[in-house]
Formats: C-alpha cells, structure tokens, sequence
C-alpha cells in the first residue's frame, strides 16, 4: 500500500519491492508530512452519547496539523471521552453513539468506508497506564507493521524497529536486549516503548490519555522531552490531569467542563490571562 | 473572587497583598514625612525619615522572598500569576519611592542653613499631588480598583506640569540671586524627585491594570516632564 508507486509486480506474479540504499524503505517519508497552515482535524457539532446520556454537548473544534493540544478539565469533563473521538476508540464502547462531523484532512472518519482498524494506524494511541504486550521488546515495536504489512523483509522490519525506538528515545537502553521481554521494564521505558510502538506503523496523530500520570518525575521529564521533538511531525493531542504538564509540553490548550468546550486558545493565554472564569477557577484550583 | 481550593494558597496570597498594603502605607508616611520636614525646616523629623527607609527596604526584601516561595512551591498560573508578578514589580517600585522620600529628606538637611526660597510653596503643592497619587494607587491595589488605577495612570501629568514651573522658578531663583544657588540646586533635585514619585506610582497602576484585567495599558504613558529642555533666558 504504502510503495505503490515504487514497487513493481513481476511477470512471474512476484511481488518485487524496490528499496533504497540500505535495503530499507523510511516509512515516515511515506506518511503524509504535516502543514503548518492546515488543521488536522476539523470538528463540528460532536455529540457522543452513552446511551440516553449526552457526555460531549456539540463540539466545534479544529486541531492544528503539527505540535501539541492539550485537552484539560475537570473529571468527567468528556475530555477523554473526546480524545477517543479520534480513533473511534468509542465504537468499542457498548452503547456509546457519535454525531456530528469528524474531518482528518478533510475526510469523514465516522464515513462507512472508513476501517477503524486502519484509521487507528493512523490515529496511535498511548494510555495512562504503559500496556506493553507480554511479548519482546523487539515483537512489541514489530507489531504494528507486521499486521499492516509494512515491511517486506526482515531488515526492514528491524530497521523500523531500531528508527522507533530511536525516536521515541529508548534505543540506547535496549538495544542490547531487544528479545527481553516489554514488560519487564520500567514504567516510564514501557510508556515509551508503547510510544515506539504506535510510531513504527507511521502514524500522523498520536493521541495520549494522561500517559504520565504513573510515571516519576525524570520519566515524566524524558515523556516531555519526547512529546517535544515528536510534535513537529506529529499532530499529539494529550489528556492531562497536570496543569503544569498542559502548560510545559502543548501550544494550545482546551478547557472542558461539563461536555462543553468552554475555551480554546494559545497555551500561553489560556495560563496567563485565561478569557472565561470557569478556566481561570479550574486551573488556578479554586472552588468550581 | 472565588477562594483557593487549599486554603493555605488563598492565605499565602492574601498575606502578599497584605505586606504589599503595608508597605504602601508606610511608603506614603514616609514621603509625608520627607515633605513635612521640609516644609518645618525639621532636622530631625529628615533623619529619621533616612533611618526608616530600611523598614522599607526590609519589607521589600520579605517580598521578594515571599514571591520566590510562591512561584516554587505553588506554581501560581493564571491571576494568581499576575498577582504574584505585580507583587514583586509593585514592591520594587514603592521601594524606589521610599528612597526617593529618603532622599528628599537628605536634601532637607543641607538647605537648613540657607534662606527660604521662591518656589518652595509649589515643592510643597507638588508634593501633596504626589502624596495623593500614592495613597491613591495603593488604595486602586487594596480595593482592585481598576479605574482608580487608570486615574493614577493619567493624573501623572499633572506632577510633570508642576515639575515643569518649579524648575524654571528654580533657574530664575538662582540667577537673581547667587546666595539661593545651594539650596535652588538641592530643590531642583528635590522637584525631580517628587517627578519621579509620580512615575513610579504610574508604573504601580499599569500593574495593576495588568492584574486585573490581563491586558497591558496600551496608550503611551504620559510623559510631561520638560525639564530636560528647558533653558531659562538671561
């Protein structure tokens, strides 16, 4: 899928990738590269619905191409119930229903020819808690592209693995033991390989659900340092519970309250001269 | 407003505003005291009011500790922010006042020995507009009055037009008569020093403008002082 244009099928029915230098293929040239001026995300009138209950009251929204919004607000706000949106992580809910519109790039992911599986290849997403698989290292990163069929050899599948590690800044830590298992490692080196995890399928969103919130300070510290290198290939949409962690990591912030949308707007205002009094209480802690 | 959630954030605030407040009100003492010195010819009156600078100089740096505990242990967002920004910019700005009333004092000493001099009932008058603006930008910041502030914020000009006649009444006073030159140049620095009370008390209510609403005074700033460029015909 991803080598249309360069593969070729031979006359005997052979199926013959052409590789560049290295005998590897960069999966990340192959996604789509973010523009800066367009929104990822478009939303209009997003209501979902747990059974008879309305948790998202009619959202409109875009979401920047690049770089990090963070979605901020009390417990059941709807925020995580919104990040889900994304991915549709909704439809596995037993009566949780979407309306309204949903555009990535101008599609309609809630569309009837839209694969979930697929449109969550895309879309990657990383927990609260780490859930490396019980499998290895290596197995865990190697997943996602051996079930979407990225890699058409074994050098090119441990060259994506070794490029997502690298990226989500674990490599010089496990290299030397790729065949461990995920799970014996630390907290914060399992939310990181869960974050190689979803970047090995190439993905052009990675939505994130409180994925510090188990973590110690210089685990957070390095999450951060990797949410900020990776913004600017991705679009990260992260749900947090840390004012200051909204405030370190994103450039722009929404606020949530009650299912709605109460304010949008440049990280830097939202922390220093927020326009609505719910924000200005919630995030300065003052009774709501 | 609502209160802090923690109600140990809501009083580590409020004790904030609260040595603010005081060291306003004891900034604006000891400019009326500087005046009144000045005006009764008071020797010692003008050294104490030297010797109470330091209070003001100890409240400024309680301040200064009290906002670096603030920002490390509460990491105050928001208003809260704002406030604490101010407090520090507010506290650094009535300790300019006090040594400029300290200052004024140290003057007052010198001239005990010369001749009264013309122009010293306008030192006096600019002295109370400046008094006023005091009392008034600390009440703007005690009571959160935002268009208290933005009338301190404007009433500046009118110190600048009194620093303006003092000082050619000054030039004037010293060509008539050379005996007036040491106790003219003192008053010259004395008017400058009233000037500048006004100023400093300017920059108090664009604070709180910013406190209060977020949003910075966009005009320019007043500015009527020209006595920079003024030259006295002989």
């Amino acid at each position: 899928m991803v080598m249309a244009e360069t593969n070729v099928v031979r006359a005997d029915g052979i199926f013959q990738p052409v590789l560049p230098k290295g005998d590897v293929v960069d999966m990340a040239k192959k996604r789509r590269e973010p523009d800066a001026e367009k929104a990822k995300f478009a939303c209009r009138d997003v209501r979902v619905f747990y059974g008879a209950s309305e948790a998202l009251h009619g959202i409109d929204m875009e979401i920047a191409n690049s770089g990090v919004t963070a979605l901020i607000g009390p417990s059941g706000c709807g925020k995580s119930t919104f990040l889900r949106v994304f991915n549709r992580m909704n439809d596995t809910i037993p009566n949780a229903r979407v309306t309204g519109d949903i555009l990535m790039d101008g599609e309609d992911i809630y569309g009837k020819k839209v694969d979930p599986v697929l449109l969550r290849a895309r879309v990657g997403m990383v927990f609260q808690k780490p859930n490396p698989f019980p499998k290895s290292i290596y197995d865990n990163v190697a997943y996602g592209p051996r079930i979407h069929g990225l890699a058409v050899s074994n050098s090119e599948l441990d060259y994506i693995v070794e490029k997502s590690l690298k990226r989500a800044g674990l490599w010089d830590e496990v290299k030397d033991r790729l065949k461990e298992s995920g799970t014996g490692l630390s907290g914060g080196q399992q939310q990181r390989l869960v974050i190689a995890r979803a970047i090995a399928v190439s993905p052009e969103v990675i939505l994130m659900d409180e994925p510090a919130s188990a973590l110690d300070p210089i685990a957070t510290a390095k999450l951060e340092e990797l949410i900020d290198e990776l913004k600017e290939k991705y679009c990260i949409l992260i749900v947090t519970h840390s004012m200051a962690q909204a405030a370190r990591v994103s450039q722009r912030t929404a606020f949530f309250h009650l299912g709605d949308l109460v304010e949008y707007d440049d990280t830097q205002s939202i922390f220093t001269n927020p326009k609505d009094q719910r924000t200005q209480d919630y995030i300065t802690g003052r009774t709501g | 407003m609502k209160e802090h959630i923690v109600t140990s954030y809501n009083d580590v605030m409020s004790d904030l505003s609260g040595e603010l407040s005081r060291m306003g009100g004891l900034v604006r003492k000891q400019l009326i005291g500087a005046l009144k010195a000045l005006e009764t010819r008071d020797a010692d009156l003008a050294r104490r009011i030297r010797k109470n600078d330091k209070q003001v100089d100890a409240i400024n740096d309680d301040i200064e500790e009290r906002v670096m505990n603030i920002l490390a242990l509460r990491q105050p967002v928001a208003v809260d922010l704002r406030e604490t920004i101010a407090a520090l910019k507010i506290a650094r700005e009535l300790e300019r006042i006090g040594d400029l009333a300290r200052n004024t004092a140290k003057r007052t000493k010198v001239i005990l020995d010369d001749e009264p001099i013309d122009g010293m009932e306008e030192i006096l008058k600019m002295g109370r507009v400046a008094v006023k603006i005091v009392e008034d930008v600390v009440a703007a910041y005690e009571q959160r009055d935002v268009e208290k502030a933005i009338a301190v914020w404007n009433a500046d000009e009118e110190i600048d037009e009194y620093c303006n006649t003092v000082f050619t009444q000054l030039l004037s006073g010293m060509m008539v008569d050379n005996s007036n030159i040491n106790a003219c140049s003192q008053m010259t620095f004395v008017s400058k020093n009233l000037e500048r009370v006004g100023d400093h008390a300017t920059n108090i209510a664009e604070s709180i403008h910013y406190v209060l609403t977020g949003e910075k005074i966009d005009e320019r700033r007043p500015k009527s002082d020209k006595t920079s460029s003024t030259i006295v015909q002989i």
